[in-house]
């Protein structure tokens, strides 16, 4: 019985999704860059980090002097292009996912301790937030990725330490009007601990903003480590990342264009199918927000 | 009536509008130049490097100049000189000379500035100039130079040991005169606004005539692709760190050519072996190392060929060069067995400092490195960074010997004299201020080379010093690195060995 109206939910939900043809869009492009990332070593066709200097600056294989061996042509040490971004789907992904994840259940705990206890609690809480907002995101990504050195793992707890706030903020509002509804009084009156009633009554009602929230950061995301990387604070060059290709593909911008080009389209399209998706379950959760 | 008067009125201020134009075009010229970075101060005794070149060789002068290829030293601020014996020099200065502030050049002035060069505690960039002993002031116009040791090359170094005046540089502080810089040059510097622009203006007084050009204007731009946009689009003039892969694209546009100078700089692996990683300690795999790259492909691909390969840090046209010392040859197989016999058969790991500033592409070369000795099993991870990091880690630390500085690290050496003094001094001679090595046999091979007056003899010990460098590879050297400019052909000028761009060369066609 309840299977069946799960089944029904998804159901609707994938109809819904169909219904909007930018949604759909997005959903396609997101479906194809995580099969990229996943099967990256199968569809490569050449290891990303193999340098090839006499095969340097070959062009895309349309244009004149281009051949079928390196599809998207090669960058300054005859490195494939279109392997490295293919490979670089992995990292922006990784990043992505990750930061949402983690900033995501930092932001909407600490939104829901504040929203649900107030007092003490929530006053300290909301002035850390306002802290970090008071610096714009980027500025304070740099700080800490410079104080911390470069690595994966530092830029993914980097963007997660500065992007918790939004959650926090938007949760904790939410948890204000939610904690006064009849069946939370209820619940209270039936004993229930603090606990467990924000984890199960609270909790599921303010979901929907945490997901808006979170299909909208990892555009974000993207494009803050793509950011970092290019001022060389982000992940270490020996990662194929699409940031990092960007940025060493600009000094030769004028005399071999798809140095930057291609990896510059791959966050593009992330990006824009990211926001497609966003925006879509915007409308579906929350028509007001 | 009343409109003709006013159509009248019209063409009459076009007119004149017009003339006024024209007049200012007809002006002061200006020639722009676009510099890798600020330089460091305008300091001459402060500072190094071409960035800081470019202005100070503008600005300041020497006893003696050298001609653009180096070969060659002719009178400057002194007009004539005789060496007495192999300790002491006279020198008959110049007269009517002064400074940009209009303080008279004198002997005193060249007494003050070589005595500041040596204070221990102001600078430090005096491994050229510590022979020096006493200066005695005969008259306003002759000196007497006392050296310690004697020194074969005295006469070309002090070419870069400028003149500053005394009585301004005394009353200012330090800081102050590296921006405020007064010199006897042919320019003087009347603004400088950091990270924008440096702008220098014909010295009317020079003695030597003013120079043709007005005014030169400095700006610095990080970007090599920014400086190649600005030098098409005719906003400068001439462009310092031409991208090699840029050179037929400059070469195709009718308005622009290429210059490129013989090179002085010799790029190298260097490393701290003094507490550095213990694998790179062991001379086995530092030869390993050596053999793993492959210099020529380095240099035909990524420097489009404008580079020589090098055996040691001794330049071909430096003194006591020898060519029986051939660069390692590219031997990967050889490299395991070193590596194997080191104890090292599956490699190791280890991190390799770069930035683009260091060398000529400095990312891309040592990504390049990387892969070449990851081929032989050396695990390299690069860490590129900015030129300045570089800079406090290496340049101007003040305890280099010390150990905080990463272990491996892209380097160069630009000796500004044909000579392998200054080099083996700072890079490799112990208490260098670029030095992490520990020969004791190879420092008193240095001093004995930065002091022997006979020719035959010093040859000698160079061949010694040269083995030594080969063989035991204290830095790995790489190649000889040729500098590219890209100049607009309004501009009649020739890129110099001593890589300076100074406006005295400079004529508008």
């Amino acid at each position: 019985m309840s299977e069946a109206k799960t089944n029904k939910r998804r159901l609707t939900g994938l109809r819904m999704l169909l219904r909007s043809r930018t949604a759909t869009v997005g959903a396609v492009i997101l479906v194809c860059l995580a099969a990229l990332a996943a099967f990256a070593p199968l569809l490569a066709p050449h290891d990303p980090a193999k340098q090839d200097l006499r095969a340097r600056l070959a062009p895309p294989m349309w244009v004149a002097k281009g051949t079928n061996v390196h599809v998207l042509g090669t960058d300054q040490l005859g490195r494939d292009i279109l392997s490295r971004v293919i490979y670089g789907t992995r990292i922006s992904l990784l990043v992505g996912v990750s930061v949402v994840l983690l900033a995501g259940t930092l932001g909407t705990l600490l939104g829901l301790l504040a929203g649900f206890l107030g007092g003490k609690v929530d006053a300290i809480l909301m002035r850390v937030v306002d802290v970090f907002l008071a610096f714009p995101f980027l500025l304070l990504a740099i700080v800490f990725m410079a104080m911390l050195g470069a690595s994966l793992g530092n830029i993914i707890l980097v963007l997660a330490i500065t992007g918790w706030v939004e959650y926090a903020r938007v949760v904790r509002a939410q948890v204000l009007s939610v904690r006064e509804l009849e069946y939370v009084t209820a619940a209270r009156a039936l004993g229930a601990r603090n606990l467990v009633i924000m984890l199960k009554h609270v909790l599921p009602n303010v979901f929907a903003s945490v997901i808006v929230i979170a299909s909208l950061q990892l555009g974000t995301v993207i494009i803050s480590e793509a950011s970092l990387t290019f001022l060389g604070l982000g992940i270490p060059p020996s990662i194929p990342t699409w940031g990092s290709m960007l940025a060493s593909g600009r000094e030769y911008f004028v005399l071999a264009w798809w140095l930057p080009t291609f990896p510059g389209l791959a966050i593009v399209l992330t990006v824009l199918a990211v926001n497609f998706l966003g925006d879509w379950l915007r409308d579906v959760f929350d028509p007001t927000l | 009536m009343r409109r003709r008067h006013l159509i009248l009125t019209l063409l009459a201020s076009l007119l004149l509008f017009s003339s006024f134009v024209h007049a200012q075009s007809a002006g002061p010229t200006t020639v722009t130049i676009a510099l890798t970075d600020d330089p460091p101060s305008g300091d001459p005794h402060k500072t190094r490097g071409a960035n800081g070149g470019h202005l100070l060789f503008n600005l300041f002068e020497g006893l003696v100049q050298l001609s653009g290829d180096m070969m060659s030293v002719t009178p400057a601020l002194a007009t004539s000189w005789e060496q007495i014996d192999d300790l002491s020099w006279s020198f008959t200065l110049r007269e009517g000379v002064t400074f940009h502030n209009g303080e008279p050049f004198t002997a005193e002035s060249v007494r003050y500035s070589i005595e500041r060069i040596l204070d221990p505690n102001a600078v430090r960039f005096n491994t050229d100039f510590r022979q020096i002993g006493d200066v005695d002031v005969v008259d306003d116009y002759h000196v007497l130079i006392h050296l310690k040791t004697p020194d074969p090359v005295f006469i070309a170094k002090i070419a870069g040991l400028h003149m500053v005046p005394p009585v301004y540089t005394a009353s200012v502080s330090e800081e102050e005169f590296g921006t405020h810089p007064i010199g006897t040059g042919p320019y003087k510097l009347v603004e400088w606004v950091l990270g924008q622009r440096l702008v220098l203006e014909a010295n009317d007084d020079y003695w030597n005539g003013r120079p043709s050009v007005d005014r030169l204007v400095f700006r610095p731009i990080p970007e090599a692709s920014t400086r190649l946009a600005e030098l098409q689009a005719g906003t400068v003039d001439i462009i310092t760190g031409l991208n090699y892969d840029a050179i037929p694209l400059v070469d195709a546009d009718p308005n622009l050519r290429v210059e490129a100078n013989s090179g002085r700089r010799t790029v190298m692996m260097h490393m701290d072996l003094l507490n550095g990683a213990k694998p790179l300690q062991d001379v086995r795999v530092r030869q390993a190392m050596s053999y793993a790259v492959d210099r020529q492909l380095l240099i035909d691909a990524v420097l489009n060929g404008y580079g020589t390969p090098l055996a040691t840090i001794f330049r071909p046209d430096m003194a006591g060069y020898s060519a029986d010392f051939q660069p390692y040859p590219y031997d990967p197989e050889r490299a395991k067995e070193l590596l194997a016999e080191a104890g090292y058969p599956n490699g190791f790991s280890i991190r390799f400092m770069t930035s683009d500033g260091i060398v000529n592409k400095g990312v891309e070369v040592a990504e390049a490195l990387a892969a070449m000795l990851g081929d032989v099993g050396i695990k390299v991870e690069v860490l590129p960074v900015a030129l300045q990091v570089m800079r406090d880690m290496y340049i101007g630390n003040p305890d280099p010997a010390g150990g905080n500085v990463e272990p491996l690290f892209m380097f160069n050496y630009g000796a500004a004299i044909p000579d392998a003094t200054s080099p083996l001094k700072a890079l490799v001679q112990t208490g260098g201020i670029e030095a992490f090595y520990n020969d004791p046999v190879l420092n008193e091979l240095v001093d004995e080379y930065g002091s022997e007056v006979n020719v035959e003899a010093r040859n000698q010990v160079a061949h010694e010093i040269q083995e030594k460098l080969y063989n035991d590879l204290p830095v790995i050297a790489l190649y000889l690195q040729l500098d590219t400019y890209g100049v607009n052909e309004r501009l009649d000028w020739k890129a110099r060995k001593d890589e300076y761009i100074l406006g005295k060369d400079i004529t508008l066609r």
